[in-house]
């Protein structure tokens, strides 16, 4: 992933946002991560900063205070933010909830495995992924 | 029903009063009846009596009048009459005597008028015959006229008694019957009095028990009502209430992962930390052994990954455990469909998995025709091999294994008998075996303690029953029963309109 794209992680559980960026980091990935325990701290940094990289959000749909659709919907809706690519990562395999998730224009649905190992290999997967993927500018 | 038995006792009891009425009434007019025929009779007799005394006096005043003209002109004319009187006159004493034996008064004075009768007629005879002689002025001489005078009067005086006795008797007995002509009168007027009693207040009770039928056939009907709408509010309540077990299941078993999933995640940061640990304990131990500590090197080569060992273990359970009720629950929140299942191809199919390890132990595994279901494939199946799948698991060693499945269908019902000789359960863990995490008997095989309560839980779903029976070293019996046709919530919905 070309420098400087900023990860954001909205992520309710600090535990599971450790363990996340502990596993991305593994699989070389050294860009900024900026994490958020709360959906509406999130939206606000979002929609207030004018950040001068390229971001890309990794969002849990599970939060205490909003339903990460909500956030989902809002970034899609949002004049410059409906590029950034959104990476749902969650535990839910509803399959209505995926569904509803790709119709919002989610870029990428990924279930958190429920076994630990699963999930560390699957974080590492998706860091080499996130190392080869484009994301776009802002204008 | 109370009500019921105390008005049909009321009514019996006042019915019956109806007819003792009735038939009280009847005795009594019988008896009046009775009565009154006798007065009747008695009256009769009197009567006759009487005419009886009248036309013997007439007769005997008859026979001396014609014996008086007959001595007076010589003339046997005047004899006529008294020829007629002395043929009528024995027939008249003799009636007389007749009606004698039954009346006490005549029978006194009987005596006396036939020998006075008779004393008249052999005084006239006499006489008579001495003028038919031709001796008729000596006859006239001869004739003791007071003798005659003075029967004739005695005879008369004697009726006269007797006839006014008689009147008094007639009179008398008029009166008599007077009084039981009323009194039968007053009986039947008494009687339907009371019979309109009986019916009256009969016919009230009847009607209020009627009226009170109507109220509570009313009544039940609408409880009726009330009872299919309870009914079928209760069923949505426990649907509710099912639905929310089931949310309420999968959320636990949900929220409880993901911090478990750190647990486990970090344990092993800790692991890996731990292998540096030893990589700098090893370094330590070849270059410096004199810094080492003693409890050092328990910590870093025993303690270490023998509490990452406890952890990981305690934490693969748990973890076993969530995704046991996780996977209870997303089953019992999935759709069921309804299908056509061939339940003998199924069976065979479910079995054909455990085959070898039957072959293996030399043993059999019969399945006879089975009766066809419509009901969802997947849960179906589900319960099949997983009740087959414990037939084998459980197997007695010391005997070849044998399966036999059986079913008939009975009605709307479909019944499966799933009978294995393996190594059985005891009565008192036939219940603990369907329970969540419950395992019964020595622990050979390993297992999470979910297949049963898995299979109770489907069975259910889908509106079946499963029964137990087993004898430790006999084997055990599973006994399934399903309805031949699944009906699901929406197609229960959809059949509603």
């Amino acid at each position: 992933m070309a420098e400087p794209v900023t990860i954001i992680m909205v992520e309710d559980d600090t535990g599971h946002a450790r363990l996340i960026e502990k596993n991305i980091r593994r699989a070389g990935v050294s860009n900024e991560i900026l994490h958020f325990d709360h959906g509406a701290s999130a939206l606000e940094f979002l929609e207030q900063s004018t950040p001068q990289s390229p971001l890309l959000i990794l969002l849990d749909l599970n939060l205490p205070d909003m339903s990460g659709t909500d956030i989902l919907e809002k970034i899609k809706a949002d004049e410059k933010l409906h590029r950034s690519p959104v990476i749902v990562l969650t535990t839910t395999d509803d399959k209505v909830e995926i569904q509803r998730c790709y119709d919002l224009g989610c870029n990428v649905y990924i279930t958190k495995p429920v076994e630990y190992e699963t999930f560390a290999s699957a974080i590492r997967q998706l860091g080499l992924f996130l190392s080869v993927m484009q994301v776009p500018s802002p204008e | 029903m109370p009500i019921f038995a105390t008005t049909r006792s009321k009514v019996i009891s006042l019915l019956a009063g109806g007819f003792a009425v009735l038939i009280a009434n009847t005795l009594f007019s019988l008896w009046v009846d009775e009565r009154t025929s006798t007065f009747t009779d008695l009256v009769t007799s009197d009567q006759n009596i009487k005419a009886s005394l009248a036309s013997l006096l007439i007769a005997a005043k008859a026979s001396e009048s014609a014996h008086r003209g007959y001595l007076l002109t010589g003339e046997t004319k005047y004899l006529q009459p008294y020829w007629s009187a002395r043929r009528a006159l024995p027939r008249h004493i003799a009636s007389l005597e007749k009606m004698s034996h039954h009346d006490l008064p005549l029978t006194q004075v009987f005596p006396e008028i036939k020998s006075l009768t008779s004393q008249l007629e052999k005084l006239i005879t006499l006489s008579i015959d001495l003028g038919e002689d031709g001796a008729r002025q000596r006859a006239i001489e001869q004739f003791n006229w007071d003798r005659e005078h003075e029967v004739m009067r005695k005879l008369r005086s004697a009726v006269d008694i007797l006839s006014n006795k008689q009147d008094t008797f007639i009179r008398e007995g008029s009166t008599q019957l007077k009084n039981y002509q009323s009194l039968s009168l007053y009986a039947n007027f008494a009687a339907l009095v009371l019979i309109l009693l009986v019916a009256g207040t009969t016919g009230t009770i009847v009607f209020r028990f009627v009226d009170q039928l109507n109220a509570t056939q009313f009544e039940l009907r609408t409880v009726n009502q009330g009872l299919e709408k309870i009914v079928e509010e209760r069923t949505n309540d426990i649907v509710r209430a099912n639905e929310e077990i089931q949310r309420f299941a999968y959320i636990v078993s949900h929220d409880l992962r993901a911090p478990l999933v750190n647990i486990m995640g970090f344990t092993s940061e800790l692991e890996a930390i731990g292998k540096t640990v030893r990589r700098q304990y090893d370094t330590l131990v070849e270059r410096a052994p004199d810094l080492l500590q003693n409890d050092t090197r328990e910590a870093v080569k025993d303690e270490l990954p023998e509490a990452i060992g406890f952890i990981r273990s305690s934490t693969a359970k748990m973890d076993r455990l969530i995704n046991a009720i996780l996977k209870l629950s997303r089953e019992g929140r999935r759709e069921l469909a309804p299908v056509h299942v061939n339940m003998t191809d199924l069976v065979t199919q479910v079995s054909a998995s455990i085959r070898h390890q039957i072959d293996e132990a030399d043993g059999e595994i019969i399945i006879e025709k089975l009766p066809p279901l419509e009901t969802d494939q997947l849960a179906i199946e589900q319960i099949f091999s997983n009740v087959i799948e414990n037939a084998v698991k459980y197997i007695d060693p010391s005997r070849p294994p044998r399966i036999e499945i059986t079913g008939y269908a009975e009605g709307l019902q479909v019944h499966y008998t799933i009978s294995d000789n393996g190594r059985g359960i005891e009565t008192k863990d036939l219940e603990r075996v369907f329970e969540l995490f419950r395992r019964a008997g020595r622990q050979t095989v390993p297992g999470e303690g979910l297949g049963l309560a898995f299979v109770r839980a489907a069975v259910r779903r889908l509106g079946g029953g499963i029964a137990i029976e087993s004898e430790p070293g006999v084997g055990t019996t599973l006994k399934l029963r399903f309805p031949k046709k699944l009906t699901t919530r929406n197609s229960r919905r959809t059949a509603n309109g």
